[in-house]
C-alpha cells in the first residue's frame, strides 16, 4: 500500500464526506434489515427480530464514530480546531499577538528581502533557453580574436561558440543631441550560441563580420524606447555611431541584458585575420560557449587548459610562458555575477542571525506566556488530552503565529525592496532580476515552518513534562520556576551572542569603509567636476583636428562660472580612461625572449599642462608641461615617482629617455617626476603613471576636468553649452563631480556595511527587548519575594542590585559565548575588509563592552521598578 | 457479546474477512454470516466492529468496494479483494500457520521426566 493511494484515499474521504456518511448509515441499515430479516425467518416478530439484529450489532453510533476514524480526517478535523482555538487565544491576547508577529515580521521579512536578491542575483538562470550548458571561458581575462579562432578550431565540447568584448562608450550622432552610449561588440554568432531572438527584426547573424558586412548594429530594449520613441521604423534605417553609418538590423527585447543592464546596442567584433593589430592585440573578447550534449564543464574546463598551449603559441609574437594558466570555464551566469557572491552571502548570513534573535525573542514570550496558561494546560489534560494532542496543539499556535508572521514579513519585505535595492550597490550584476517569485516565497514558507517549529518546542516540549495535578494545585513548584528560568535565561544568552556577532561583523566593516575613505589618493576631492567630451569623428579626424578642439575647449572654459583650473586629460583617476602602456628604456636592451618583463607604466595617459594643477598632484622634480610642449617641439613626458623609483633606482631621472615599441618609434625625454596616483580603487596600492602633452601623445576622447567652487549642475549646463558652441555633434556625457566617482568606487563595501549595520541595529534592538522582557518577568515573579526582603529591611539600592546581577550574569554569558563564534564568523569577512584585521582586538573588547551597557540598561527599568515595590502590597500579591 | 465466546482479535478478524471475501465479493452482513458459520459459532463477531475492520482494510489497499444490487434486490456495499489482498491473505496464512503450528507443539509436548 503506498503512502499516495493513501493519502488520495483520505483526501477523497474529506471531499465526499457527506456520500460517505450517507453510504455509511445506508450500508449499516441494510445489515440490520438483513439481520431482522433472518430473524424473522427463525419465527421472530418484526420487533423482536429487530431489537435482536440491534442488540447483536453493538452500538450503532459507536460503530460509525470507529469507521470515521478509519477515514483519517479526524486529524485534519482536529487541526482546524487548534486553528481556531489558537486563533481565539490570540485574540484574547493582543499585545502579545502584534508583539511576537510584528517580531517576527522583521526578521522573515528582512530574510525575505535578502534572498530575493540572492535569488535574483545569484540563482535565477540566465533568461536563455538551458542556461546551464553556457559556460564563460577565461573569466578573469580575455583573448584576442585570433585565439578564439584557434579554439574554435581546436575545441570539441561545444554546440557554439562566440565571445563578447569590454563596453566602449560609442557616440551616436545625426538627428537630435550628440549621445555617447555604450556599445558591446561581439562576435556575430553570439546571439545563436544564447538562443536569443530580436524583438522587431533580427539580432546579428553568422558571417556578419569583417570588412563590407560589418556595418550593422542591433539595438536594446531601452534605447530603442529612449531615442527612437519605440518607433518599429528604426529597424531597416540608417544611424551614424563613431562617425559611421550603420543599418539597424534589429532591437532585442527588453529582457535582452547582455551582460548587463549598461548595455545601450551591440556590433559585430573588429575582424580581420590578416591584420595582426586587429587580430592579435585589438579588441580582446571574454568567450562564451554552448556546451555540446554530454559534456560536462569540468570536461570542457580540463579541454581548455590543453588548448591554452596551442592558443599562446598562435600570438605572432611570445608570449609569457604562464600566460593563461589560470584558465578555466566556469558557469555563464557565475562569470556574469563576479564577486558579489561573497558579500551577498555574508549578508544573508547577517540577516539568518537577525532570525534567530527574532525567534528566541519570540520564543521568550511563548515561554512566559505558557507560564500564564499553565492552569489551562493543566485543566485540558486532566480532562484527558493525551501529551501528544497537548504539543500538537502548542505547535499549531506557533506555526500560526510564525505564519501570521511570514506574511507580514513577505509584505514588509515587498516594501523594503526598493530601499534595500537602493542601498546595493547600483553597478551590482543582474539587479534588474529582483523580484519575489515562486523560489522566494517557499523559501518564505520554510522559514515560517522552520521558526514556528523551532520557538514552538521549548514551551511545547514543557508540555510533556506536565503533571496535571501539580499544575491545577499550585501552578508550578519553586523547582519548576527554577527550571524555566534557566531555559529562559539560556535564550536571553544566546540572543546577546547572536547580537556581539552582528555588531562585531558591522562595526569592523564600518572601520574598513573609514579606513578606505582616509586614503589620501594623491589628488584633490573636492570640488572638482570631469565630463567625456568626444568630438565628432566626421568633423575632427586626425590628430591635429582633435588637439585644436581640446585647445579650443580649454580656452573656452576658463570662463566657466567660478571655474579656477581647467584641463583635459585621456584618462582621470577613478574616471575612466586608464589604460598601461609598455616601454623601452634608452640604452637598454629591448626585453625580446619570453618571459622576460617589460617595463609597463600602470597608467599612460595624455593630458594637458594644467593637470596637474587641477588635479593637485604635486610636482616632485623637473618641471611640468608647458604650452611650448607643441606638436612639433621635442617629445617629452612626465614619469610618477613609482616608476621614476622602479625603473631608475637611485638615478636621476631628469633627462633620461625611453620609447614606445615600434621601428620608427620616436624618444620621449623625461622632464619631471609627479606625485603618485591611487587610479581606479582605493584600496590598492598608489600606480604608476606616465603622462604625454596633449599636443603630443596619442587623442581619442577626453575627459574635461574643472576645479570650481560652483554647484556641480551650473557647471553642467555651462559646459554643455561650451561644447555646443564649439561644435553640435560632439557629445558631453559621464558628468561626474569627483565625490560621485570616490563614492561610486566604494559602493560595494559601502552598501555591505550599510546592510550590515542595519541587521546589527535590528539585532541588537531585538536582543535589548528581550533582556528586558525576560528581566521585567522575573521581577514580577520575584515580586513577593523582593517585597519580603523590603519588609525585612532590605536598602532600595540592595535590591536593586540584585535585578542587576541577574542581567549582568546574562550578558556575561552571552558575550562568553558570542565572541568565539564571533571569531570565526568575521573571518568570512576578510576578503571585504581593508586596513582593519578581521580579529581587531579594539573591536573585540569593545562590542561586549557595549553589549554590556545595552543589557544593563534594559535591565535597569525593571530593576528600578522592582526596588520601588511597595512591601505590603508585594506580599498581598499572589 | 457472551463471556463463553472469545473475543475475537482484530488480525483474526481480518485474516477471516481475506478468507471470505477470497471466495467471492461480499456485502458486510454476509461477511459476519459467513464468518460465524466459517467458525462453528465459536467466534461470535460483534457485527458493529466489522465495519471499521472493513474501513481500516480498504485503508490499506487489501479490499475495494462499490455499490451492487444484492440478491434481494437491494443496493448493497459489496466488497472484493485487490492483488495486495489476496497478497496479504498468504502471508497471514503462513504466519498463522507457524505461529498455531508452535503452539500446538507447545500444547501437544510430552512432559520430560522430573528430575529426581
Amino acid at each position: 500500500m503506498s503512502a499516495v493511494t493513501q493519502v488520495r484515499e483520505r483526501l477523497r474521504t474529506l471531499v465526499f464526506r457527506a456520500r460517505e456518511e450517507r453510504e455509511l448509515a445506508e450500508e449499516l441499515e441494510f445489515h440490520l434489515e438483513m439481520e431482522a430479516a433472518s430473524n424473522r425467518g427463525r419465527g421472530m416478530s418484526p420487533e423482536e427480530a429487530r431489537r435482536a439484529a440491534f442488540l447483536s450489532f453493538g452500538g450503532v453510533e459507536r460503530t460509525k464514530e470507529e469507521v470515521r476514524d478509519g477515514w483519517g480526517i479526524r486529524s485534519l478535523e482536529e487541526l482546524a480546531a487548534d486553528l481556531r482555538f489558537g486563533w481565539r487565544t490570540l485574540r484574547k491576547s493582543p499585545s502579545f499577538a502584534w508583539m511576537t508577529v510584528l517580531t517576527l515580521a522583521l526578521g522573515i521579512g528582512a530574510n525575505t528581502a535578502m534572498f530575493s536578491v540572492v535569488n535574483g542575483v545569484l540563482l535565477r538562470p540566465l533568461p536563455y533557453p538551458q542556461p546551464d550548458r553556457l559556460l564563460s571561458l577565461f573569466p578573469e581575462a580575455a583573448i584576442p580574436h585570433g585565439g578564439l579562432e584557434i579554439l574554435r578550431e581546436r575545441s570539441r565540447s561545444y554546440d557554439h561558440l562566440a565571445a563578447f568584448g569590454f563596453p566602449a562608450a560609442v557616440s551616436l550622432t545625426g538627428s537630435g543631441e550628440p549621445e555617447r552610449l555604450v556599445g558591446m561588440a561581439v562576435t556575430p554568432d553570439l546571439f545563436a550560441t544564447l538562443g536569443v531572438g530580436a524583438e522587431i527584426g533580427r539580432p546579428l547573424q553568422p558571417g556578419e563580420e569583417g570588412a563590407g558586412r560589418d556595418g550593422v548594429v542591433v539595438l536594446s530594449h531601452g534605447l530603442w524606447e529612449r531615442r527612437f520613441g519605440a518607433s518599429p521604423a528604426v529597424v531597416g534605417s540608417m544611424i551614424t555611431l563613431g562617425g559611421v553609418d550603420r543599418l539597424v538590423v534589429g532591437v532585442m527585447p527588453a529582457s535582452f541584458n547582455f551582460p548587463s543592464s549598461r548595455v545601450d546596442l551591440w556590433l559585430p567584433a573588429p575582424f580581420a585575420p590578416n591584420d595582426i593589430g586587429i587580430h592579435w592585440a585589438g579588441g580582446w573578447l571574454h568567450p562564451v560557449g554552448r556546451l555540446r550534449a554530454g559534456v560536462t564543464t569540468a570536461r570542457a574546463a580540463a579541454e581548455l587548459r590543453l588548448l591554452v598551449p596551442a592558443v599562446r603559441k598562435g600570438f605572432p609574437w611570445h608570449m609569457p610562458a604562464d600566460w593563461g594558466a589560470d584558465a578555466t570555464a566556469i558557469p555563464l551566469r557565475d562569470a556574469i555575477v563576479g564577486d558579489v557572491r561573497t558579500m551577498l552571502l555574508v549578508l544573508l548570513g547577517a540577516v539568518g542571525l537577525v532570525l534567530l534573535v527574532a525567534c528566541v525573542n519570540v520564543g521568550n514570550l511563548l515561554l512566559a506566556r505558557a507560564a500564564t496558561r499553565q492552569r489551562e494546560v493543566g485543566v485540558r489534560s486532566a480532562l484527558g488530552a493525551g501529551r501528544g494532542r497537548l504539543v500538537r496543539q502548542l505547535l499549531t499556535e506557533s506555526l500560526l503565529l510564525s505564519s501570521l508572521g511570514a506574511a507580514a514579513g513577505l509584505l514588509l519585505a515587498r516594501l523594503a525592496m526598493p530601499i534595500l535595492t537602493s542601498l546595493l550597490p547600483a553597478d551590482m550584476p543582474r539587479l534588474e532580476n529582483l523580484g519575489i517569485d515562486a523560489r522566494v516565497l517557499g523559501f518564505t514558507l520554510a522559514l515560517a515552518t522552520v521558526t514556528g517549529i523551532a520557538f514552538g518546542l521549548a514551551p511545547a516540549l514543557r508540555a510533556f513534562r506536565l503533571d496535571a495535578y501539580g499544575e491545577l494545585r499550585e501552578g508550578g513548584g519553586a523547582g519548576e520556576s527554577r527550571r524555566r528560568w534557566r531555559l529562559v535565561g539560556g535564550l536571553v544568552a544566546a540572543e546577546i551572542a547572536l547580537a556581539v556577532i552582528l555588531v562585531i561583523g558591522a562595526l569592523l566593516l564600518v572601520q574598513s569603509l573609514w579606513h578606505l575613505l582616509e586614503v589620501d589618493p594623491g589628488f584633490h576631492k573636492q570640488q572638482i567636476l570631469s565630463a567625456a567630451v568626444s568630438p565628432s569623428e566626421v568633423r575632427y579626424k586626425d590628430h591635429v583636428q582633435r588637439a585644436a578642439f581640446y585647445e579650443e575647449l580649454l580656452l573656452r572654459s576658463r570662463v566657466l562660472p567660478g571655474a579656477r583650473a581647467v584641463a583635459v586629460g585621456s584618462g582621470m583617476p577613478f574616471g575612466g580612461g586608464i589604460d598601461p602602456s609598455v616601454f623601452l628604456i634608452d640604452g637598454r636592451p629591448a626585453p625580446g625572449v619570453a618571459g622576460a618583463e617589460w617595463p609597463t607604466a600602470e597608467a599612460c595617459l595624455t593630458v594637458s599642462p594644467e593637470y596637474f594643477e587641477t588635479l593637485g598632484i604635486p610636482l616632485l622634480k623637473g618641471r611640468l608641461f608647458t604650452p611650448a610642449d607643441g606638436s612639433a617641439a621635442p617629445r617629452v613626458a612626465l614619469v610618477s615617482r613609482k616608476l621614476a623609483e622602479t625603473y631608475w633606482p637611485g638615478d636621476e631621472v631628469v633627462g633620461k629617455r625611453f620609447r614606445f615599441p615600434g621601428s620608427h618609434a620616436p624618444w620621449w625625454t623625461i622632464v619631471g617626476v609627479v606625485g603618485d596616483v591611487t587610479w581606479n580603487r582605493l584600496s590598492l596600492q598608489a600606480n604608476s603613471g606616465l603622462y604625454l602633452p596633449l599636443l603630443q601623445g596619442p587623442i581619442g576622447s577626453m575627459r574635461i576636468i574643472v576645479r570650481s567652487a560652483a554647484t556641480p549642475d551650473a557647471l553642467t549646463v555651462s559646459l554643455r553649452r561650451t561644447v555646443t558652441a564649439i561644435d553640435r555633434s560632439s557629445p558631453v556625457s559621464n558628468v561626474r563631480t569627483m565625490e560621485e566617482l570616490l563614492a561610486a568606487s566604494v559602493a560595494q563595501p559601502r552598501s555591505i556595511m550599510l546592510l550590515l549595520a542595519l541587521f546589527a541595529g535590528i539585532g541588537l534592538a531585538l536582543g535589548a527587548i528581550g533582556i528586558y522582557g525576560v528581566i521585567t518577568y522575573a521581577v514580577s515573579q520575584r515580586t513577593r519575594e523582593i517585597g519580603i526582603r523590603m519588609a525585612l529591611g532590605a536598602q532600595t539600592s540592595s535590591v536593586l542590585r540584585l535585578v542587576l546581577k541577574q542581567g549582568a550574569a546574562l550578558a556575561a554569558l552571552g558575550i562568553a559565548l558570542g565572541l568565539p563564534v564571533a571569531v570565526a564568523a568575521t573571518r568570512v569577512l576578510r576578503s571585504l575588509l581593508f586596513g582593519v584585521s578581521a580579529t581587531d582586538p579594539l573591536t573585540f573588547a569593545a562590542v561586549p563592552l557595549l553589549l554590556a551597557a545595552v543589557a544593563l540598561l534594559a535591565t535597569y527599568l525593571p530593576a528600578r521598578r522592582a526596588s520601588q515595590v511597595d512591601p505590603t502590597t508585594a506580599i498581598r500579591t499572589e | 457479546m457472551t463471556a463463553d465466546h472469545s473475543d475475537l482479535l482484530q488480525g483474526t478478524l481480518e485474516m477471516l474477512v481475506l478468507k471470505t471475501l477470497s471466495f467471492a465479493p461480499m456485502h458486510g452482513w454476509g461477511i459476519a454470516q459467513r464468518i460465524q458459520q466459517m467458525s462453528q459459532e465459536v467466534f461470535q463477531v460483534n457485527q458493529g466492529s466489522l465495519y471499521p475492520a472493513l474501513q481500516r482494510m480498504k485503508g490499506k489497499g487489501w479490499i475495494r468496494s462499490d455499490w451492487q444490487i444484492s440478491e434481494h434486490n437491494r443496493r448493497a456495499r459489496y466488497y472484493e479483494l485487490t492483488a495486495a489482498g489476496r497478497k496479504q491473505l498468504a502471508t497471514e496464512r503462513q504466519s498463522w500457520e507457524r505461529s498455531s503450528g508452535a503452539v500446538n507443539w507447545i500444547l501437544n509436548a510430552v512432559p520430560e521426566p522430573e528430575a529426581p
